[in-house]
């Protein structure tokens, strides 16, 4: 038994570790949020979107924030940043409730109509993504990944017992769920990041240059599929049929 | 009768001297109201015509055909231009020169003389009595006023069977139209003679005032003209009239309507108080709470309904000013407007939702609405009663606005559950609690992946220990199981080598105790291991006995049976030791 508490120990450091290098100390500072929130309540929109930037700069990175962000953009009128931010903080809070209805207000405002596009498969394979942020996916799959080869390793050491059996079981699960996603998560965010328009219009041109044929225009708060970046343009597609070149500072990665 | 058709068809263009090269002629040169000739214009060589000089005719429709002739190997090209016109008028009408342009300059046709007689002409008539197909325009007032709804109808009278009926679109210049989609279908007797008639309806709504032309209405088909074979043969009676089976033709006819002129008079001036709605036609005018009291922070529902006939779909929403402690919020209008013989008919309704801010007794304005009745030539002002809405104190709850419509008068249990919309959109409000600042430290996708495969690298290395050691274990312990099966079976006295099983006990003991296997061991070696393993002192001691035992085994006389006991129980205790 002295063996069998040994390995247990082994395994409950290696998951306090993986563990602690997800959490971290919060920083930033307290006097930017409160001048951000004051120039907000006196409609100073545009400063109150500052101060949080700031925050940002100082490497805060949460929901609430983020969500900030969008509200102040939202009022001083910049939609394309404000459903930029707004999107950003889904990433981190998905289920916001107050999220969800200022975004989808902010959607409401975007002149652009959505076009089916694909990732029909994927939504489908992970249609739970939208319900956690990606931080608590990835939590999530490194705590069954470590529960799930804890109850291997008491299998082996303590014989076949019920109660690791339904643990392993329940953790394979866990993990078959979380981890894929996790890692689709990791693919999306590398290879094919999604943007939003940040301009009021933005042509999306044939080439890179301004001398190429616009295709067609995109509006504030309209949101593509980042697909390249080179020579100060990045190529989005809005639709599989709708693809083309369109100058980098109209646009922002998500 | 072949001579007679012959005759026809020489009859049927008559041709016009003209100009080299332009020729125009056409079909007929007497009409009678509502009949169209074909105006055929051929040109040598390609070429357009100007019908602009026209006046007189309207172009029903228009067409063209390109011929090539090849004559004694010389190739020429023609090209015929043909015109169907309704005259617009009566009498001798004149069909003038008309300009056309072709490869050697313009050239002008010569002019050609019609007749159009006041009376339908025996050809279109049965046996000289009513015409077989005609239009009939109608409208249901000549002299409307701006804005009043009149009923235009187009009527198709057949007598006849046509074929390919097609009447073309009908516009209307100066008025709002909507064609009624019930087209009416019956039969009729005309001065003697049964006709079908298809009556269209249009509802018309003058924009401005002054003198418009309404149609004609055009309908192109073509008439079964019956063949030789007609009467009241049993093969007619089985067939019918079909013109296939019957020997008959189709010939392609057009027919117009004549023209109606309406004169739109303006809305004369609105004398007095009051504010023109811009409503025309006649209207009711009503007002309705759907509660007389309410609890401070619930509201009642306010309806104004205007019903009637007439453009009702005009009807703005009535102002409701907010008085003091009374929040007036207003709903999307309900329309219940349709579209019939008689022109729009319907209602609409204006809700309001009155939120008392504080306890009293509250009065709605009265309200008041003045529209312009054709029919009296007059404007008329409706007006509806103040209503009471008693406001009692109510709990302190925020104001919950019910913007839809509850059933003008709901009972118990009916029309309690209401539709909440929105009223206005904003965003909520910021956060500012201390998760705003929180900055975790962003999870690579490297660290994901080594922490991801930390556990299964523990338990792979873990395993791989856990089996080393297991291993270990076993040596030692097998070598203590043959240990004491050895003594076991030199202790029961049923062997013959008793001290040959006391000597292999002693050396499995030791190998267990060195951790390992083994099956023979020297004395130096026994002495060595045991040093190594436990203690020199133990190492000599178990040397000295094996040294005795094998002294009394191979010294030549048979052991008394007490000394193998002693040799066996001391045996027992050095195992003991050794496997502990």
């Amino acid at each position: 038994m002295s063996m069998i508490r040994k390995l247990v120990l082994l395994f409950i450091v290696a998951g306090g570790l993986a563990v602690a290098g997800i959490g971290g100390a919060s920083g930033g500072n307290v006097g930017a949020l409160a001048e951000g929130l004051k120039a907000y309540d006196e409609g100073r929109f545009a400063e109150a979107a500052d101060e949080f930037q700031k925050l940002v700069a100082q490497g805060a990175k949460n929901g609430p924030l983020f969500y900030n962000l969008g509200n102040a953009y939202l009022k001083a009128g910049d939609l394309g940043r404000a459903v930029l931010w707004y999107e950003r903080a889904v990433k981190y809070s998905p289920r916001d409730p107050d999220l969800r209805f200022n975004l989808a207000h902010a959607r409401s405002l975007v002149q652009d109509e959505k076009e089916s596009g694909g990732g029909v498969l994927t939504g489908v394979a992970f249609f739970w993504k939208g319900l956690l942020g990606e931080r608590s996916i990835q939590l999530a799959a490194l705590v069954s990944n470590f529960f799930l080869f804890l109850a291997l390793g008491l299998l082996r050491l303590a014989g076949r017992r019920q109660v690791f059996k339904g643990l392993a079981v329940a953790a394979l699960i866990s993990t078959l769920l979380f981890t894929p996603t996790a890692l689709y998560q990791f693919h999306r965010a590398e290879f094919d990041p999604e943007g939003v328009i940040l301009a009021g219009e933005a042509p999306v041109r044939s080439g890179l240059s301004d001398q190429a044929a616009e295709l067609f225009v995109l509006h504030a708060g309209t949101k593509v599929e980042v697909q390249d970046q080179r020579d100060g343009y990045v190529r989005i597609a809005f639709s599989p049929e709708k693809i083309g070149w369109i100058k980098k500072d109209l646009l922002g990665v998500i | 009768m072949k001579r007679l058709a012959l005759a026809l068809l020489i009859l049927l263009f008559i041709p016009i001297p003209s100009w080299a090269g332009v020729q125009a002629r056409v079909d007929r040169v007497d009409l009678a109201p509502g009949e169209t000739l074909t105006l055929a214009v051929s040109i040598d060589g390609d070429g357009e015509v100007d019908i602009s000089p026209l006046e007189d005719f309207s172009v029903i429709s228009r067409g063209s055909s390109t011929s090539l002739n090849i004559v004694n190997g010389k190739m020429s090209r023609s090209q015929e231009l043909r015109f169907v016109l309704a005259p617009k008028g009566t009498g001798a009408l004149v069909i003038p020169a008309l300009p056309v342009k072709t490869d050697d300059g313009i050239v002008r046709t010569q002019p050609i003389q019609i007749r159009v007689s006041p009376n339908p002409t025996p050809q279109s008539r049965a046996g000289g009595g009513a015409p077989d197909v005609f239009l009939r325009a109608v409208v249901s007032e000549n002299r409307p006023f701006v804005g009043q709804q009149i009923i235009f109808q187009l009527k198709v009278f057949r007598a006849v069977r046509i074929a390919n009926a097609n009447l073309q679109d009908l516009t209307f210049p100066g008025f709002t139209s909507k064609q009624v989609e019930d087209q009416k279908d019956y039969t009729t007797t005309l001065d003697g003679r049964q006709y079908a008639v298809t009556e269209l309806s249009f509802v018309l709504g003058p924009l401005d005032p002054g003198r418009f032309e309404l149609g004609p209405g055009v309908l192109n088909c073509d008439l079964v003209v019956q063949g030789r074979r007609s009467g009241n043969s049993m093969f007619d009676q089985f067939f019918g009239n079909d013109p296939f089976f019957s020997g008959g033709r189709l010939e392609p006819r057009v027919f117009q309507s004549e023209k109606v002129e309406i004169n739109v008079l303006p809305l004369p001036p609105l004398i007095g108080p009051g504010k023109f709605s811009g409503l025309v036609g006649r209207f009711d005018f009503k007002t309705e709470l759907d509660q007389a009291s309410v609890n401070v922070g619930d509201s009642a529902s306010f309806a104004v309904t205007i019903e009637g006939q007439g453009n009702i779909m005009d009807a703005g929403k009535p102002e409701f000013p907010e008085s003091d402690g009374l929040k007036v919020y207003s709903d999307k209008p309900e329309e219940d407007i349709s579209l019939g013989s008689g022109g729009y008919v319907g209602k609409k309704v204006f809700r309001f939702a009155l939120a008392p801010g504080k306890p009293g007794r509250y009065l709605t304005p009265a309200l008041e609405m003045t529209y312009f009745d054709p029919e009296q030539r007059a404007y008329v002002a409706k007006k509806a009663q103040a209503l009471e809405l008693e406001a009692r104190p109510g709990k302190d709850k925020e104001v919950q606005v019910v913007m839809s419509p509850a059933s003008p008068s709901p009972t118990a249990g009916e029309g309690l559950k209401r539709k909440v919309e929105f009223i206005d959109r904003d965003i909520l409000p910021l956060k500012s609690d201390a998760s705003v600042l929180a900055s975790p430290t962003p999870l690579s996708p490297t660290l994901f992946f080594l922490l991801l495969l930390s556990p299964p690298f523990i338990f792979v290395v873990a395993g791989a220990i856990q089996r080393r050691v297991s291993h270990k274990k076993d040596s030692s312990r097998i070598m203590a199981e043959r240990a004491w099966s050895a003594l076991k079976t030199a202790a029961d006295g049923r062997s013959s080598d008793q001290l040959g099983l006391c000597s292999r006990a002693v050396v499995a003991a030791v190998c267990s105790k060195a951790d390992r296997e083994g099956e023979a061991l020297t004395y130096m070696e026994i002495e060595q291991l045991l040093s190594t393993c436990a203690t020199s002192e133990l190492g000599t001691e178990v040397k000295t006995f094996m040294e005795r035992l094998d002294g009394v085994r191979y010294g030549g006389r048979v052991p008394e049976r007490s000394e193998i006991e002693d040799i066996i129980n001391r045996t027992r205790e050095l195992v003991k030791t050794l496997c502990r």
